[in-house]
């Protein structure tokens, strides 16, 4: 037997030698290969399922915000469509109050002018019958001043003035 | 040409032999530990470098792994002893490959002729180092069977006194296991020891051109041996775990 062993090479002090050099072999892989390896790997795959959740995530919530935007510009539209019917009924509302305050001042105008002329026709009016009774008289009375009477000339002035009142100017 | 099963001692510190497959697998473990040390350095969460080729080089056996444990937890929980012996025997069959290592060596007077022990030799082309990697193997699916399933549990699949049957077939699993660091160690030791001889007289008989082709066969044989040894254990792993399952 140990004949066999010799001649195959089996000592068993270099058996132990290379049993330890493989144990060793085996710790230093265990240590700074295997663990470290499998954790990185482990760490990469985490990281690949989160980014991948993430990116469904960020994928869900832009389709949403696509969505929202999407409502909150159609709400604008229909807004602003509203807001310029309102601003054109109103602003029609407007022109048409100021054309009314506007008829009704000029109205108001032409009707104080009218009174104002009226005014001051009368006053003319009044004035140049002052005047002309005035001039009758002082002329009535240099021309009947020899032949009538005192009731005659009175008479007479007062005849005048009805006619002049009679009269249009 | 010289061929001999046993290792050749190139010094001895007191009685204990200096081979040349103790120092090609020192030399192996190394680089792997520097390779290893050096990846956990280039870890980055995104993949870049040296940490992106081991990355994937892990997940390939993880993966692999899968196929037969469909779960991978289960694969987790092996990688590490699965892992480890795919990676020294394929880095060890493979270092035989490159052209010159068996070269290098010095002459000794052996039964009256000089001939040329190599400072390199493959260490799986030593039954000391596939006895170890088949020992480790065994012993780590023993552990991992304890760890699962209990010690009583997994112990009681060996020495079990219910019944005759029972206890035969308990005996049978004992043996079944040494069994398996024999298988284990002489597959590996005999093919690539094969390999080795091969490529020697190949190269002995036609030094051009003519290895080309061996040695690619060679590279394929270091591949599946790695292969056929890591997943055997694994094979066994799951085996051994699997009554948690039921």
């Amino acid at each position: 037997m140990d004949e066999l062993l010799h001649k195959l090479g089996i000592d068993w002090r270099l058996l132990i030698a290379q049993l330890v050099n493989f144990v060793v072999l085996f710790l230093v892989l265990r240590r700074f290969l295997y663990r470290p390896v499998l954790e990185m790997l482990a760490r990469r795959s985490q990281h690949i399922a989160d980014g991948l959740r993430d990116a469904t995530a960020a994928s869900d919530r832009l389709a949403q915000v696509e969505q929202e935007r999407g409502v909150i510009l159609h709400r604008a539209e229909l807004e602003r469509q509203s807001m310029l019917e309102r601003a054109a009924q109103e602003a029609e509302t407007l022109r048409r109050e100021r054309a009314v305050a506007a008829d009704a001042e000029a109205e108001a105008r032409i009707a104080r002018a009218e009174r104002e002329a009226e005014r001051v026709r009368e006053e003319m009016l009044a004035a140049v019958r002052a005047e002309i009774g005035d001039l009758v008289l002082a002329i009535s009375r240099k021309a009947t001043a020899a032949h009538l009477t005192k009731a005659q000339h009175e008479q007479l002035i007062h005849a005048a003035i009805e006619e002049l009142r009679g009269a249009k100017l | 040409m010289n061929i001999s099963l046993a290792a050749e001692p190139l010094l001895h510190v007191g009685t204990f032999p200096i081979t040349n497959t103790l120092i090609m697998a020192v030399a192996v473990v190394f680089v792997l530990c520097v390779i290893a040390v050096i990846t956990r350095r280039k870890l980055q969460l995104i993949p870049r470098g040296i940490g992106n080729a081991i990355e994937a080089v892990i997940e390939q056996i993880l993966d692999f792994m899968d196929s037969v444990t469909h779960d991978r937890a289960q694969s987790e929980r092996f990688l590490p002893v699965v892992a480890a012996i795919f990676l020294f025997v394929i880095a060890s069959n493979w270092i035989e490959l490159v052209p010159g290592l068996g070269t290098v060596g010095i002459y000794e007077m052996h039964e009256g002729k000089e001939i040329l022990i190599p400072f390199i030799r493959s260490a799986s082309a030593d039954l000391n180092v596939t006895l170890a990697v088949a020992l480790f193997s065994v012993v780590a699916t023993q552990v991992m069977g304890m760890r699962v399933l209990g010690v009583g549990r997994h112990l009681g699949k060996f020495f079990n006194f219910s019944n005759p049957i029972l206890g035969f077939v308990g005996i049978l699993e004992l043996v079944s296991e040494f069994a398996k660091v024999v298988s284990f160690s002489f597959r590996l030791f005999g093919n690539i020891f094969a390999g080795e001889v091969l490529l020697l007289v190949v190269t002995t008989l036609a030094p051009y051109v003519v290895p080309l082709p061996f040695l690619f066969l060679e590279f394929f044989v270091g591949f599946v041996q790695a292969l056929v040894f890591s997943m055997l254990t694994l094979v066994n792993l799951q085996m051994t775990t699997q009554h948690t399952e039921h």
